[in-house]
């Protein structure tokens, strides 16, 4: 005789349990109920837990990456990535100052300085740093001025691009947690 | 020569942060960043001497 089947050859019936609980209490076991657990069954709320977890991580993750560059990748588990991006716009912004370039600030009457301070404050807490530490007067004598006034302004503009991305890569880590996939490689 | 470097500078940073953002795989970062930066330095210098062959008095 095949195991689990009985003598007559048919295949046996067992009822399928009325909720999770049942089966569980079936086998002799405490049943969520007793200890105080929803009694949704845990498989479909799992990943929408996940899923809001995560995406409860977008906003301090953008927000982060915009004070620190590459902090909002390190957040949501892109080491590699927040250390390169970090790097790079923050060499970029000091290389700009070390040129004697300034650092654009919204000027009364002349509204294309407000553009400019936009951008440039991009790099969020390097822009305060150097507001605070009155480092970004820049001198216009300087033979590079204008190549340092670009690269403070592109280390800014670069950094709005990688704060959009550290939201990509954190929406993608809600919907993976969501389908109960992996986010991806940590690159 | 420092203004040939600075150029160097920033499109190599500028090429590597838009690569990084465009492609997953390691080597097709570096293959992207190199083809960004070496695109802008070579319109930088194209651009340069086109201007350089401008009147520069009206």
């Amino acid at each position: 005789m095949t195991e689990g089947r009985p003598e007559n050859g048919m295949q046996e019936v067992v009822p399928a349990p009325e909720s999770l609980d049942a089966a569980v209490e079936g086998e002799g076991q405490i049943s969520d109920r007793e200890l105080g657990v929803s009694a949704v069954p845990i498989e479909t709320t799992t990943p929408d837990v996940a899923a809001a977890e995560a995406l409860r991580w977008t906003l301090p993750a953008c927000v982060l990456a915009w004070i620190i560059p590459g902090a909002g990748h390190l957040m949501v588990g892109r080491r590699q990535r927040a250390l390169g991006f970090g790097a790079l716009i923050i060499a970029l912004f000091v290389g700009g100052l070390a040129l004697d370039g300034k650092v654009y600030r919204p000027v009364e009457g002349d509204s294309l300085s407000y553009l400019a301070a936009f951008g440039a404050s991009g790099v969020g807490g390097l822009y305060a740093a150097a507001y605070v530490l009155d480092l970004g007067d820049g001198d216009l004598s300087a033979p590079y001025h204008e190549y340092g006034n670009t690269f403070t302004l592109v280390a800014g503009l670069l950094n709005l691009l990688v704060i959009l991305d550290a939201f990509d890569f954190a929406v993608l880590r809600a919907r993976a947690a969501r389908d109960g996939g992996a986010a991806g490689d940590d690159e | 020569m420092i203004h040939f470097m600075s150029l160097c500078a920033f499109s190599a940073a500028v090429g590597l942060v838009l690569a990084a953002m465009l492609r997953r795989d390691r080597h097709d970062v570096f293959v992207l960043a190199a083809w960004i930066a070496g695109g802008m330095i070579l319109t930088a210098v194209a651009l340069g001497w086109l201007l350089y062959l401008l009147p520069t008095s009206a």
